[in-house]
């Protein structure tokens, strides 16, 4: 495997290694571009997944504490573990659904379009649809997603009959089984579904596109890539002028590190991306690095989530297949009639038993949820994914006092929901009831969900320095060789699931790293 | 998902044991039989399932007496035992079953009852021996996944149009 020496200031240095960071690193070792990757977890092998709920959780979740605060459930339910996000190479590309919806036009013009909210920060994206557009393309055929570039659908399961009928009975249109980057048969090198049913559990198929699989490989092939695993960055460093040099890390013994750098892009997650730019705080940058808009860790969104399961007379057996196998598209328009800025997708999902027991109630015991559970192979489920609102409040700070296991100060999750949030979750709620009562569900089971997996913002892209952390290829406005390369650019949060965008992004990102540095401007 | 909630009670649960006055007077205190007896009562009436037999409650039951070698969680369990005791007419275990479920309502905050219900929440539905009486079949990569084996087998809805 290739190595690049410590003291190589011409590599570009990418600090993790999901969706964001192992499509920018890729995209830039294809173009000859040498890529130092650190990531802090370990690398797993799809033999080493598990197809059991808790000895997945536990072998690949990102289990440092953080600290909940505020009126989000996550406060209550889950005060010191509110991200359930992966630590491991391939980061949450691992665990995540498959699901690669395209953000809507309009949706980059969430200020605009949605006009002046009052409680929400909302703002423009700096780049429009159409700038995304082709990259939008590439990250499909990358991916692998169904209904683009020729790939075939998959069929659909049981879960999704569900849906899909009880969408057609109340007068939903727009109903779809498409738009995942799950093989549907050979691809790429990688495997077809066998419709296993444990995709939040690491793909043991290899069917669903991960970076571990992927980019990483690929990357490795061209000699371009040295991949560090088991490295938690600590710091970002920068020299006299401002411009990032390097990045100070700790390996799996505990051994300190550091890297030397021509540029550096941060990929963490939403959450690890504004925590390691404030704990990278200088002299010339007291605020944290790249904070001079004082927005680092601010606007944090992580869409607004609920899950209704409904309790049938026939089976339905959920749990076979893709676990989130369906959407609804009728509700991700913007419509103020409906009482709500933004829209909202439904979508089929699944839960095995042993996730349904822990979630479906958090504090749930007799009688009553027992015969709850034990209807299992009679319930079928619906999840909202609606777009909450950007609050300048809510977000990621360091906790005073306390340090983690490397010594640095643990990240504070604050949110207070919007009110616009709770009315989007009552409409779903609603329209969730009627769905699954058109196709005959006896009883509704409300969820609350309390762990947030989609997180973004919190380094928000912005035309305008003091409104933002990042421009639109996601460059940090105060220290021009220091890049965001997740989601924790998105302006705002879109109804979708973020994967589709972070890549797109990610490939357009590296596109103009490579040309500024072919310039000499990196 | 929410593991981590349950884990987080457990350590409220430590941090507020270590307050209490008569952690070191219980320290050395041992769960007898009729403790493990009302243990699997009490796991029982949190989780009731009549179509399991005694065997995955008393794994739980097991689990909670091998952390109970550590002293805090023994002192807790045994403290907790002795407060349902105390709660009404004779041992709680004996008392009828809405009784034992209104006395256990009134506890369901108390880190007593919480680390009993978590264990009992992972250690029973996270017990591959449990789940075909749900219907939930659990791994299925070795038998190649359900593309041959049912996974739109569902027959009383119409098959949806691409």
């Amino acid at each position: 495997m290739t190595q690049f020496d410590k003291s190589d200031d011409s590599v570009v240095v990418v600090i993790g290694s999901g969706a964001g960071g192992a499509t920018v690193a890729h995209e830039l070792c294809e173009k000859g571009i040498k890529v130092v990757v650190l990531e802090a977890g370990p690398r797993f092998t799809i033999d080493d997944f598990h197809n059991n709920e808790l000895a997945a959780y536990q072998q690949l979740t990102w289990a440092d504490k953080r600290y909940a605060t505020g009126d989000w459930p996550a406060a209550t339910l889950a005060p010191e573990g509110p991200n359930w996000i992966v630590k491991a190479v391939g980061g949450s590309t691992i665990h995540w659904n498959g699901l690669s919806f395209r953000a809507q036009p309009h949706e980059f013009k969430a200020r605009t379009v949605y006009g002046d909210v009052d409680g929400a920060s909302l703002a423009d994206w700096p780049i429009t649809y159409d700038d995304l557009d082709p990259y939008y393309s590439r990250a499909e055929d990358k991916m692998g997603v169904t209904g683009t570039h020729g790939i075939e659908r998959h069929p659909p399961n049981n879960n999704y009959k569900v849906l899909y009928n009880g969408a057609k009975r109340i007068g939903y249109k727009q109903i779809s089984n498409a738009r995942q980057a799950i093989n549907s048969e050979f691809r790429d090198g990688r495997g077809a579904c066998i419709q296993m049913g444990f995709c939040n559990q690491g793909c043991k198929m290899g069917a669903k596109w991960s970076t571990l699989y992927s980019e990483i490989p690929k990357a490795e092939e061209t000699g371009n890539l040295d991949l560090r695993s088991g490295c938690m960055v600590l710091r970002i460093e920068h020299d006299k002028a401002g411009k990032a040099n390097g990045v100070v890390y700790v390996d799996a013994d505990g051994v300190e590190h550091r890297q030397s750098a021509r540029v550096v892009c941060v990929a963490g997650n939403s959450i690890e991306t504004p925590r390691l730019l404030l704990n990278s705080n200088s002299s010339m940058f007291p605020d944290g690095l790249a904070n001079s808009s004082g927005e680092v860790g601010r606007n944090y969104t992580r869409h607004v989530g609920a899950i209704v399961f409904g309790e049938f007379d026939k089976p339905v057996n959920m749990h076979r297949g893709i676990t989130v196998p369906g959407t609804v598209f009728d509700e991700a328009r913007s419509d103020p009639s409906r009482g709500f800025a933004g829209g909202y997708l439904i979508e089929a999902v699944s839960l095995g038993l042993t996730n349904l027991a822990v979630v479906g109630d958090a504090s749930g015991w007799g009688k009553d949820y027992t015969s709850f559970l034990e209807k299992y192979s009679h319930l079928a489920g619906v999840l909202l994914n609606g777009e909450d609102m950007p609050r300048s409040q809510n977000g990621v700070t360091l906790h005073d006092t306390e340090r983690d296991q490397y010594g640095l100060p643990i990240p504070v999750i604050h949110v207070e929901e919007h009110d616009n949030d709770h009315a989007m979750s009552k409409h779903f709620k609603g329209q969730a009831e009627a769905l699954l009562g058109a196709v005959g569900a006896t009883k509704m089971h409300h969820v609350v969900t309390a762990a947030a997996t989609h997180n973004m913002g919190t380094c928000r892209m912005s035309a305008d320095a003091d409104k933002g952390v990042v421009d639109g290829f996601g460059r940090t406005h105060d220290v021009s060789n220091l890049f965001v390369s997740d989601g924790s650019q998105f302006t705002t949060a879109t109804a979708e699931n973020p994967t589709l965008t972070i890549v797109a992004l990610a490939i357009r990102q590296a596109e103009h790293i490579a040309a500024e540095m072919s310039a000499k401007n990196l | 998902m929410k593991r981590r909630t349950f884990l987080s009670g457990t350590s409220v649960v430590a941090i507020s044991m270590l307050a209490r006055p008569w952690r070191l007077a219980l320290a050395s205190e041992q769960l007898t039989d009729a403790h493990a007896s009302t243990l699997l009562r009490m796991v029982k009436d949190i989780f009731p399932h009549d179509m399991l037999n005694d065997d995955p409650y008393l794994a739980v039951v097991s689990q909670l007496k091998g952390a109970s070698a550590d002293p805090d969680m023994s002192a807790m369990l045994v403290s907790g035992m002795a407060d349902l005791d105390a709660a009404g007419e004779g041992r709680w275990a004996d008392r009828d079953s809405m009784q034992r479920v209104a006395d256990l309502g009134a506890i369901e905050t108390t880190p007593f009852f919480i680390t009993v219900r978590v264990t009992a929440l992972f250690g029973l539905y996270g017990n591959p021996g449990i789940w075909s009486a749900f219907g939930y079949e659990g791994a299925s990569y070795e038998q190649g996944g359900y593309l041959f084996r049912g996974f739109d087998d569902l027959d009383w809805l119409p098959e949806p149009l691409s």
